[in-house]
């Protein structure tokens, strides 16, 4: 198990140094740079002005100059320092991370508690009125996006109750229950299509896992139902439901952005976004590959869970 | 509209009660008369109290959280800074001259300033005993140093063009400098009521802190923290240099939120207490009995513009008249804006006494198909033609305009193709001049003569979209001698002509001017919609505990 974890450890150095090359250069595809964007479109600077402050810079050296420059200086721990902002990018990053970790993680979890019973129950009883309406309910939260139900929901508490989430994000550390009042809505607002998707998982997979000879043999065994479907039949129907979370804990690390935008909770997808629009490359570089490091890491996690699940899978 | 005209007063009485200019039962007389509702009317009388506590020496109260819909960035002082920039940062600093609420030059730092009689040198003459945040008071050497390093401003800074005239900065005594022109300038007033460029810093700031996010200055609140993409947070500056206009809050953050949804959606709930929206949900918001709505103009003229660099039918005036006489801008003030914007001209309505008259606006812009077409046919484009026009994406309205032109200018045969970009490349492609036409707004300036700059032949701009396209003797005339005098009547007289040659020749096509509207909670008291694009009625607003 220790090797194991070791080599896909080993197999991250490759994977990021492509993505940072791929990164570096797609950024610089994207038309205009900094310096355009800090003149505007409403410009009466003149072309020597903002040569001068590209050259400041470091942006009119050739493209490779500039990587192997960059990649120096990360490895030597330093990501550098944003270009509008003038703050260090690991600081930056450092504030918004526990904002984009905890939206990500309380979602995932208000989707988990609910969807998971949901699906087991769905696919115990199926075709009765109960599994229909699962899957009609499942259909829904499928095809509503997150943005959508954040803004209803907040048209909604604000218009009814007056209320809407404090803006200014508290620390779940200082106040847990202060910060729970503030992050339930918008980690509700994610939830709901994760919880759809989950839930449709579970029964798929319970279905086809009710149907297997083990099953028919412990039932046959004369086990209590509840043994044989919770014991059985649910710990084996996880492993693609496991590998479903581990995908979508993934990619809310960025594509919460949204939902921070919404709630004005400055997240690493939010603090990406703008970094984009500003074209403040070295903060976009740095994030994405945070970014991908925790991918990886959490695919990392999914793996060694399966192993945990289905001993098979260590022995192979 | 009968409710915008009955705000005016309104806001004149709010204004009295916030000077303590009236007694309370003048004010219950006054808002009576005005048919204000009791809830109106009791804010009026708590606003009164707190008023009159304030003049009596009371401390500034409470906190207010006033939406910004995009980040600061940076707080950098100086350089060519953007609005969002200015928005988070305006409350610190002050400089030498600013603006009243009509745009007339009034004393700041600054008591007193004299001009050259050939605007070549100003020498102003510093208030006595003003204190900065650190404790530092004000001397001449601080205003050297502030110009110095306008002139020439650390990254990521970029020189900005409306100081090129200034060659030195001298100190004449601890309270008197003079700035002295390479040529006569009579812009230099202006850009600095404007206040946007030359904020006054302590000396030798810029080398003890980080002016992208820290920052000292002589304004009525001082910095607390900014987090970015998050807040800024400041607390009010209890030796302000002003007592007239000392700050009432206590403590004022400003909180990103880029949705306008969910920024309504906080206004309603108290989370916030004010902010910008479009004239849309402003409307929805003005049965709320907690909010109130303002509007006001605001210095943002629409427009398109030609290149015509290349070798294009559109260099041709006869086209550009047709264009001109096509495009219904009715249409876009009812269409895109709700029925809430006004005609413009290069320099856009309520700019001073600035900018031509509506009814003048009106006659430059009547429709006339026939004529068009007419036009057309004796340039030998009765057949049209097919351009793209380039359109910034975000906000919607510069591409919403863009598709009314492109269905009106179907009737003289020209083909046109909306291509909305994402602000970075239309920011590019603009000041580089490739594109052929182009859908945007210009901003706010400190002298007419930057609302025309880009008409007058060898400037930068003028290079870049005109080229060798087009170019007016009669303007560039009248572009120098303005800036060549200070006889304000002539200057005024050479602005219009300028501007009438500039519509009658339809170089851009100049469509409207919107509104600006604010939503205020009723608790927030003083807020004004500024022709400046800034909020400097939080400066003076005050807040009363709901």
């Amino acid at each position: 198990m220790g090797l194991f974890i070791l080599r896909r450890l080993l197999m991250l150095i490759p994977t990021l140094l492509g993505m940072s090359v791929l990164i570096f250069l797609m950024l610089r595809l994207l038309p205009g740079d900094i310096v355009d964007i800090i003149v505007g479109a409403d410009p009466q600077a003149d072309s020597a002005a903002r040569q001068r402050l590209r050259e400041a810079m470091g942006l009119d050296d050739p493209i490779p100059v500039q990587y192997v420059r960059w990649l120096g200086d990360l490895l030597r721990g330093d990501p550098g320092v944003s270009l509008r902002s003038g703050k260090p990018v690991g600081q930056i990053l450092w504030q918004s991370l526990p904002i984009t970790v905890e939206l990500a993680v309380l979602a995932v979890l208000m989707a988990t508690v609910v969807a998971i019973p949901l699906g087991v129950i769905s696919a115990v009883k199926r075709d009765t009125g109960m599994d229909f309406g699962a899957r009609v309910a499942g259909l829904i939260g499928l095809s509503l996006p997150n943005f959508w139900i954040a803004t209803l929901l907040l048209l909604f508490t604000s218009t009814q109750f007056g209320w809407v989430p404090k803006t200014r994000y508290i620390s779940l550390f200082d106040d847990p229950l202060g910060n729970l009042k503030q992050m339930w809505l918008p980690a509700a607002a994610i939830a709901v299509q994760l919880m759809a998707i989950e839930m449709r998982m579970t029964r798929t997979t319970m279905l086809e896992v009710l149907n297997q000879d083990y099953i028919r043999t412990a039932r046959a065994k004369g086990l209590r139902d509840q043994v044989v479907v919770y014991r059985h039949a649910l710990r084996n129907a996880l492993i693609p439901v496991i590998t479903v979370i581990g995908f979508q804990l993934g990619a809310l690390m960025g594509s919460s952005a949204i939902i921070e935008v919404i709630f004005g909770l400055n997240g690493v997808g939010y603090t990406l976004l703008q970094a984009i629009f500003n074209r403040d490359y070295p903060l976009v570089q740095a994030a994405v590959l945070y970014l991908a490091i925790v991918f990886v890491l959490i695919n990392l996690v999914v793996d060694v869970l399966y192993a945990v699940l289905d001993p098979r899978i260590k022995q192979a | 509209m009968a409710t915008m005209a009955q705000h005016d007063t309104s806001v004149s009485l709010l204004n009295d009660v916030l000077r303590g200019r009236v007694t309370r039962r003048g004010l219950l007389a006054r808002a009576t008369a005005l048919g204000l509702g009791t809830a109106a009317i009791g804010t009026l009388v708590r606003l009164h109290d707190t008023a009159a506590r304030a003049q009596s020496g009371g401390t500034p109260t409470g906190s207010v959280t006033w939406a910004l819909p995009s980040d600061p960035a940076n707080l950098i002082p100086f350089g060519g800074v953007s609005t969002s920039n200015m928005w988070g940062k305006e409350f610190m600093y002050d400089s030498l001259l600013a603006w009243d609420r009509d745009l007339n030059i009034v004393p700041a730092l600054a008591e007193s300033w004299e001009a050259a009689p050939d605007a070549t040198s100003y020498t102003f003459k510093l208030r006595q005993g003003v204190t900065f945040h650190n404790g530092k008071t004000l001397t001449a050497a601080d205003v050297k140093y502030s110009f110095e390093t306008a002139l020439n401003p650390p990254e990521p800074g970029i020189k900005v063009a409306f100081l090129e005239n200034v060659a030195s900065i001298e100190v004449v005594d601890d309270l008197t400098v003079t700035i002295n022109m390479s040529k006569p300038d009579p812009t230099l007033p202006g850009v600095i009521a404007w206040q946007r460029y030359t904020p006054i810093v302590p000396e030798g700031s810029g080398d003890e802190i980080n002016w992208l996010s820290e920052g000292i200055g002589t304004g009525p609140f001082r910095l607390v923290e900014y987090i970015s993409n998050d807040r800024v947070v400041y607390t009010a500056f209890e030796e302000y240099w002003d007592p007239a206009s000392a700050p009432c809050i206590q403590e004022l953050t400003l909180k990103i939120l880029n949705d306008e949804q969910a920024t309504v959606a906080a206004l309603r709930a108290g989370e916030i207490d004010g902010g910008t929206f479009s004239a849309d949900v402003a409307r929805t918001l003005e049965n709320n009995d907690e909010i109130e709505v303002l509007r006001g103009l605001f210095a943002a003229p629409r427009v398109i513009h030609f290149n015509t660099v290349n070798d294009v039918p559109w260099r041709d005036v006869r086209v550009r008249q047709a264009i001109n006489k096509v495009v219904d801008r009715q249409e876009i003030i009812d269409k895109v804006y709700g029925g809430e914007a006004e005609l413009t001209g290069a320099i856009p309505p309520g700019y001073g006494d600035w900018p031509l008259s509506a009814d003048e606006l009106a006659q430059l812009y009547a429709t006339d198909v026939e004529a068009a077409q007419a036009l057309m046919a004796e340039a030998g484009y009765a057949d049209g033609f097919s351009v793209t026009l380039q359109a910034i994406a975000a906000p919607r309205e510069y591409t919403q305009i863009a598709e009314v032109v492109r269905e009106q200018l179907k009737q003289i045969n020209i083909d046109v193709t909306v291509e909305p970009l994402e602000i970075g490349t239309f920011a590019k492609n603009i000041g580089e001049g490739s594109f052929e036409w182009a859908s945007t707004g210009r901003g706010m300036r400190g002298d007419p003569s930057g609302f025309v700059v880009d008409f007058r032949s060898g400037t930068t701009l003028h290079v870049a979209w005109f080229g060798d396209g087009w170019k007016n003797d009669e303007i560039d005339a009248a572009y120098d001698e303005a800036l060549a005098t200070t006889d304000v009547a002539r200057r005024h007289e050479l602005y219009r002509r300028i501007q009438q040659i500039i519509a009658e020749d339809a170089v851009n096509l100049y469509t409207v001017q919107p509104y600006k509207f604010q939503a205020v909670r009723r608790r927030l008291s003083g807020m004004y919609v500024a022709y400046t694009d800034f909020n400097p009625g939080l400066r003076t607003a005050c807040v009363t505990e709901e």
